[in-house]
């Protein structure tokens, strides 16, 4: 017999009610997110009681009443799945230039990276482009790919992207700058390596070389620093990228010690971006990501040289990025 | 059972109900794995299994040494479940339904041998858990362990310096 601690319902009201809430999540999960974690709550539910496991009622014969026992057999078990998928999955993952009061969807992309996953090995690439890159905007011309998003939100940047790469994007998320901050913030801080020191007042990193726990307002000084850096916008994307790498291995490290800190990253996560990822589908992507080793992620970016059209400032895409689009589109990764 | 908000937010009642559920799932889990011997033939029942989604129900079988003691050969008369403590986090989703839960459980059960020798065994589970075809089900479980423990063959057959000497078992090894 078994009975349920803190339950009064017998099990059939319980499945009732659980069908409900299916159909209800049935109803809800072909719409498309766009902003979602208002309400994502997590509660701990402490049980800490007997659970009225108690089976046959049988006397109790404690073996302390004995003299000694001896370990007969310790068997321990862990399995985590990641998602799998035929093809390779691809993410573009953005971030807002908006200031406070601006539409975050409406405003330039400071950051555009392409997450490519290879599903099948466990692989994963970052791709970067400079913020500057020259290329066409479907639509609208040739302009700064930064710039297609401030004409058309997330979904011109998507098809501004997929038309460059002739990579097919899954899905999008978007961040702002203080969605970045408060992310790194409520994890705790982000542990990264500093490639270098920086000095940059306007984007005020101010970091030393070395591994460091960073605040959520250093991480987002470290993603947009570009003049303090060796090469300008090029670093600039590559330390993005490294930002990901830190909250990957992050994730994964704090899995493995308390698996329910997932729990907190879904949460914080799911306030601070838009998606059009629906909500289960980022809980198994996260779970996935919880067993990705950094070690199987390379961070890139797109080639290219700098130059001017008209008066403005730009980066030309070299022709070597063409192939490293290829090799990402067959298998998600390049390399 | 207390509900404890680790994040921003009132008490929820389908948190609270998701627990309960979760609760349920578990129970049923351990009741058939370790408590309740009627239900065993020397194998785990059939029922014991439909607490993991289809996706990792055969890798779960593999691993069951850790989750029931059905498969022992010893036959086990009765099992009694001494303390056990459970803690379920529940994720909720942005439309306010439980989307996810972590549980961790632990227990320990004294119990009795056909033989009449006495058994004791200590479990703990980090579990993680969603809603698939009409039940909480364990999609993953990042860290579990069973720990059994027999009393000492008599002194004259291994001596008793031999009390309470680990025996290093890995998963799939039992006696």
């Amino acid at each position: 017999m078994t009975r349920r601690a803190g339950s009064g319902r017998g099990p059939l009201e319980l499945a009732a009610g659980l069908d409900r809430d299916r159909r209800r999540r049935a109803r809800l999960r072909g719409r498309r997110i766009t902003r979602v974690g208002i309400a994502a709550i997590v509660f701990a539910v402490a049980l800490s009681t007997t659970l009225g496991l108690l089976g046959q009622g049988a006397p109790r014969r404690a073996l302390a009443e004995q003299h000694a026992v001896e370990l007969h057999a310790a068997h321990d078990a862990s399995y985590v799945p990641v998602a799998r998928g035929d093809g390779p999955l691809f993410i573009l993952a953005l971030g807002s230039d908006a200031r406070p009061g601006q539409n975050v969807l409406r405003e330039r992309a400071d950051s555009i990276h392409i997450i490519g996953v290879d599903r099948r090995r466990e692989r994963a690439t970052i791709l970067g482009f400079p913020r500057d890159s020259w290329v066409p905007i479907p639509g609208h011309g040739r302009g700064k790919i930064n710039s297609a998003m401030s004409i058309g939100g997330p979904t011109l940047m998507v098809r501004t992207v997929e038309s460059l790469t002739g990579i097919r994007m899954d899905y999008w998320m978007l961040t702002s700058f203080r969605g970045l901050s408060r992310m790194v913030d409520a994890v705790g801080g982000l542990v990264l390596d500093v490639p270098y020191a920086m000095n940059d007042p306007a984007s005020h990193a101010n970091l030393s070389k070395g591994v460091q726990r960073l605040k959520g307002w250093q991480a987002l000084a470290f993603a947009r620093n570009r003049k303090d850096t060796p090469q300008g916008d090029f670093s600039r994307s590559l330390n993005q990228g490294r930002l990901f790498l830190a909250a990957l291995a992050q994730l994964r490290s704090e899995f493995r010690s308390d698996p329910g800190r997932l729990l907190t990253w879904m949460v914080t996560g799911s306030r601070n971006l838009h998606t059009d990822l629906a909500f289960d589908t980022l809980l198994d992507l996260a779970i996935t990501a919880s067993q990705v080793p950094p070690s199987a992620v390379n961070n890139l970016v797109a080639p290219g040289s700098s130059g001017w059209v008209g008066s403005a400032s730009v980066v030309f895409l070299s022709g070597r990025a063409s192939g490293m689009y290829a090799d990402m589109r067959a298998d998600g990764v390049v390399g | 059972m207390v509900v404890v908000p680790v994040r921003a937010g009132a008490p929820n009642d389908r948190a609270s109900r998701a627990a309960d559920l979760v609760a349920g799932t578990l129970s049923e889990l351990y009741d058939g794995g370790f408590v309740d011997p009627q239900g065993w033939d020397r194998s785990v029942p059939d029922r014991v299994w439909d607490a993991f989604a289809p996706a990792i129900r055969s890798r779960a079988r593999e691993d069951a040494t850790s989750f029931t003691v059905a498969a022992l050969p010893a036959n086990v008369r009765r099992m009694h479940v001494a303390t056990s403590s459970l803690t379920v986090r529940v994720l909720m989703g942005p439309n306010g339904s439980a989307e996810a839960a972590v549980a961790g459980l632990t227990f320990e059960a004294e119990g009795a041998l056909e033989s009449g020798e006495g058994v004791a065994v200590s479990s703990h589970a980090t579990l993680l858990l969603r809603p698939i075809e009409g039940r909480w089900r364990i999609i993953a479980y990042p860290d579990t362990g069973t720990r059994i423990a027999l009393p000492p063959p008599a002194p004259e057959v291994r001596g008793p310096s031999a009390a309470l000497a680990p025996v290093a078992a890995g998963p799939g090894g039992t006696r």
